[in-house]
């Protein structure tokens, strides 16, 4: 029935349109023109231009016959089998030019980098879970709202700062092999600071006062200032700052505050809390231009982070005009804090079997403790006391002076810290006990022939890997399949072979398996380039994870 | 241009839909989407089977060096390799049909993993083991050479092997074309990687071009936008009511091939504003965009499109027209590296004031 009536139409269509009419007539010619090179075949194709033509509405019906009509007149004078198919092609075309193309969708994908200089921010939430989202790294933080009318003080270098950066880590230990899973609480670390102001000035002590007198009551703002950075160039109020970015905890969407010193650098004249919306290692964008003009030799700006409300806060009055404020103060909890310095080792890191390689020397200015410490429980039993191992044998606990180094290497052991955290992730830890003597390296590099001093027995028993630093600082860990006493020597089977030579080591000693004892790192800063820390590790017996649930 | 695919699993997240992208889109694993690491949705798969997805021809002429990236997680447990232990998931480089390298995740038992690199049936080499459960945004450089003119580098971010500066592994001096010819223009994505693998995050860079030539940054986020309002103009028909955009913005899983735009008529265009990149600083630049229309002939016949971008001065640009000769659903992809109006870098600003949309050509 729908046929009939579209015919009906085509049939209205050519009476009330002359080019129709036109059109309906080249196309009769058309056909008795094919009709006679190829009858059967140009038939049907008649009839299914016919239909076709019927199928359209009427406005393109009058265009399309009259393009399919110079096809079909151009391939009857050629008088071949092709003609055959360019009537059909007509038809072809006759539906292209009226058919319809559809669109059910569209949408895009964008890629960016998401390396730590300028991170993605990340509020997502729903993988609540610790593994993840200690690893999140460099997220970037969301600023509590700006205190306003707050006074800046400049840190009184006299004293150190001192930075705490803490984790919160779940650590299962099996009873009977000591076997470990560790699992992060927190996404980021908690910090806590401690800093000194000092002011000699009537007028700036009493702005000392108010400012000491908000730390009870609001939370605050806390300048990190051993990460201050100084302008590399001058210029006017500007939203773009150039200066070193690197090597500090700068986050994009993180505040920071510039201070417009006074001539003597002693005291602040102006004060702007800003948002860091774009970071390269030379500049960061800010949020809005600066207030003022930005001066290589009067400006300084520092990371900032917030604070909570602080309990207690003095002044010792040194004299009757001289103030000083010891502030010890503890980051707020949640989106603002600062996140970890970064999700990944420092690139020059060696690793082995998968594991990062710990390659920072003790400071040799104090003694290297060594601890060996046997897990277990103690019970009392009548009179006596019954000790119960646990783990398959002691473990190793030792605690690095790490530096006093330069803000370059010391942040390279802070963010080999932070990407340790989170999960108290493991690392290989060669004894810093020099008494190996490489006598030989044969077999091609896997046999490493030593001095028979000493005692090997407990290498055989207690440990499976041997640990190399080369005089030009490369660390190597290699499982020693077998050790054996060939007479002349003591000889250790390598898995993989070395490739270095004898005189190329300057440590041989046992590699092991170890973390970090302490989910917390206490940064103490001399000056502003200088720092020092504490760092304890303990060997890790076993790793093992746990399907939960 | 170098950038040449991107995955985000945030548009399409539906066999249909992927089945229209790809030139093979394969489900046996049961895969799923869910909220992803970074931002957006993620893939992940399970069981034994081969899930997989196989692009279509990237370029016309095969290059010999490309540039993946892919975030995985393989499985939490060393389960569902237990039949397969050495036929897991990864990614394989294809000349035409046949396929030249590939490299396969492995496991090594108790939980760790490597990844093996084969020519065909051949082993090539194995990395060393990684026993990490955690996310891990692997990169591979694939060289596709007869003779010993090929080669493979795995690089690795947030991991404990470094950072995406430091390589993982690395095998040279080695034939990566099994077919006997230079050259890769297809790359096929495997999700068997345990019981649990998890994906985001895949693109493909080959080494032409002045941008995206390389490796990226060793992490690289992928959005997914899509129309959220009618732009500067909507000149194509509806299947229903006046509001355009709403009959194109199909949820990712959830095709409608029944709500669309039709035209007939050559130069109509339909412009339509797309959702902001949110989470994304104001001043970031992005390494690409990649647009995504999925449509067909209502009738028999013919008709060239393209894709059109306004910015927010009003200038307007085109992609490269393509043709749709058959009524069955399709899709097509275009890449945009750089705001074809401006010829710069596109910044999140930029993207966000942007239109997006079609125009019928001819």
């Amino acid at each position: 029935m729908a046929e009939v009536r579209v015919r009906a139409l085509y049939a209205e269509a050519i009476f009330t349109s002359n080019q129709s009419v036109e059109a309906s007539k080249q196309s009769f010619e058309a056909v008795i023109d094919n009709s006679l090179t190829n009858t059967q075949a140009l038939t049907k194709v008649c009839a299914l231009y016919g239909e076709l033509v019927v199928a359209l509405n009427f406005p393109q019906l009058v265009r399309m016959s009259k393009q399919s009509w110079e096809a079909i007149l151009n391939n009857a004078n050629t008088n071949t089998a092709a003609a055959v198919k360019v009537p059909f092609l007509s038809a072809e075309l006759l539906l292209g030019v009226a058919a319809q193309a559809g669109v059910t969708k569209q949408a895009f994908e964008a890629i960016l980098d998401n390396s730590e200089t300028n991170p993605v921010a990340d509020i997502n939430v729903a993988a609540l879970y610790g593994e993840i989202l200690a690893q999140r790294g460099p997220a970037a933080p969301i600023p509590l709202d700006d205190p306003s009318g707050f006074d800046f003080f400049v840190h009184n270098w006299s004293n150190v700062v001192t930075m705490t950066t803490s984790y919160m880590t779940d650590v299962v230990q099996a009873q009977d092999t000591l076997a470990e899973e560790r699992r992060a609480l927190w996404s980021r670390p908690n910090r806590q600071i401690k800093f000194t102001w000092l002011q000699n000035d009537a007028e700036w002590m009493i702005h000392l006062r108010a400012a000491t007198i908000r730390f009870p009551n609001e939370r605050l703002v806390a300048p990190l200032y051993q990460h201050q950075m100084f302008p590399t160039s001058s210029s006017g109020a500007s939203a773009t700052i150039n200066l070193d970015s690197t090597k500090r905890p700068l986050f994009v969407g993180q505040r920071i505050v510039i201070l417009k010193l006074n001539r003597d650098r002693s005291r602040v004249d102006a004060a702007d809390m800003r948002r860091v919306t774009y970071k390269a290692d030379t500049y960061i964008e800010l949020d809005s231009p600066t207030s003022f003009a930005i001066g290589e030799t009067d400006t300084v700006i520092f990371p900032t982070m917030d604070t909570e409300v602080n309990l207690k806060s003095a002044i010792s009055f040194v004299t009757e005009t001289v103030g000083r404020v010891d502030m010890d103060l503890t980051e707020v909890v949640g989106p603002s804090a600062l996140p970890p310095l970064s999700i990944a080792l420092p690139g020059d890191i060696e690793s082995a079997y998968g594991i990062p390689i710990f390659d920072f020397e003790h400071d040799w200015s104090e003694p290297l403790q060594t601890h060996y410490i046997r897990d277990g429980r103690n019970f009392t039993q009548g009179r006596g006391t019954v000790i119960d191992p646990q783990g398959a044998r002691h473990r190793l606990l030792t605690a690095y002076k790490i530096g006093p180094f330069e803000r370059e290497e010391f942040m390279r052991f802070a963010t080999f810290f932070d990407y340790c955290q989170g999960r108290l992730r493991p690392f290989w830890l060669i004894d810093q006990e020099n008494n190996w003597e490489l006598l030989a390296i044969n077999g091609g590099g896997s046999f490493l022939d030593f001095d028979p001093v000493g005692d090997f027995d407990e290498f055989i028993t207690v440990n499976e890997y041997v640990g190399v630093i080369l005089e030009d600082g490369t660390r190597i860990v290699r499982h020693a399949d077998d050790v054996e006493d060939l007479g002349g020597v003591w000889r250790i089977t390598l898995d993989a072979p070395v490739t270095f030579s004898v005189g190329d080591e300057r440590l041989i000693a046992r590699a092991r398996t170890s973390r970090f004892n302490k989910d917390e790192l206490v940064e103490t800063w001399v000056t502003d380039g200088v720092a020092t820390c504490v760092s304890e590790i303990i060997e890790v017996l076993e790793e093992k994870d746990v399907d939960l649930g | 241009m170098a950038l040449r695919w991107i995955e985000g699993f945030e548009t399409d997240q539906d066999v249909v839909d992927f089945g229209r992208k790809y030139a093979v889109a394969v489900n046996s694993g049961s895969w799923s989407f869910s909220t992803g690491p970074k931002v957006g949705s993620m893939m992940q798969a399970g069981g034994n089977a081969d899930s997989e997805l196989r692009t279509k021809t990237l370029v016309i002429t095969p290059s010999n060096t490309w540039f993946t990236g892919w975030r995985v997680r393989c499985s939490t447990t060393s389960g569902g390799f237990t039949t397969v232990t050495d036929r897991g998931g990864g990614i394989t480089a294809f000349r035409g049909a046949s396929d030249q390298v590939e490299i396969r995740i492995h496991s090594a038992g108790g939980g760790a993993f490597t990844w093996r690199v084969y020519r065909g049936a051949t082993l090539l080499g194995e990395s060393p083991s990684f026993w990490d459960s955690d996310w891990i945004y692997w990169e591979f450089k694939f060289v596709c050479r007869t003779g010993t003119n090929g080669s493979v580098e795995i690089k690795s971010r947030d991991t404990y092997h470094g950072s995406a500066s430091t390589v993982f592994y690395s095998l040279a001096a080695v034939n990566t074309a099994n077919s006997g010819t230079d050259g890769a223009d297809t790359f096929r994505f495997k999700f068997q990687f345990g019981n649990n693998g998890s994906f985001d995050d895949i693109y493909i860079n080959d080494d032409s071009g002045s941008v995206n030539n390389d490796y990226t940054s060793g992490d690289v986020v992928i959005f997914g936008s899509s129309p959220n309002g009618d732009g500067n103009r909507v000149q194509w028909t509806p299947s229903s009511g006046t509001v355009h955009f709403s009959l194109v913005n199909d949820p990712a899983g959830t095709p409608s091939d029944t709500t669309k735009i039709k035209s007939q008529t050559p130069g109509q265009v339909d412009l339509f504003d797309y959702q902001n990149l949110a989470l994304v600083s104001s001043g970031q630049s992005l390494l690409g965009l990649m647009m995504g229309t999925t449509g067909g002939m209502e009738t028999s016949g013919s008709r060239n499109l393209r894709h059109i971008i306004r910015d927010t001065g009003g200038s307007e640009a085109t992609g490269t027209a393509w043709n749709w000769s058959t009524t069955p659903t399709q899709h097509q992809a275009e890449v945009f590296e750089q705001n074809p109006v401006t010829s710069v870098p596109w910044t999140k600003t930029a993207v966000d004031a942007a239109q997006f949309g079609i125009e019928l050509v001819s």
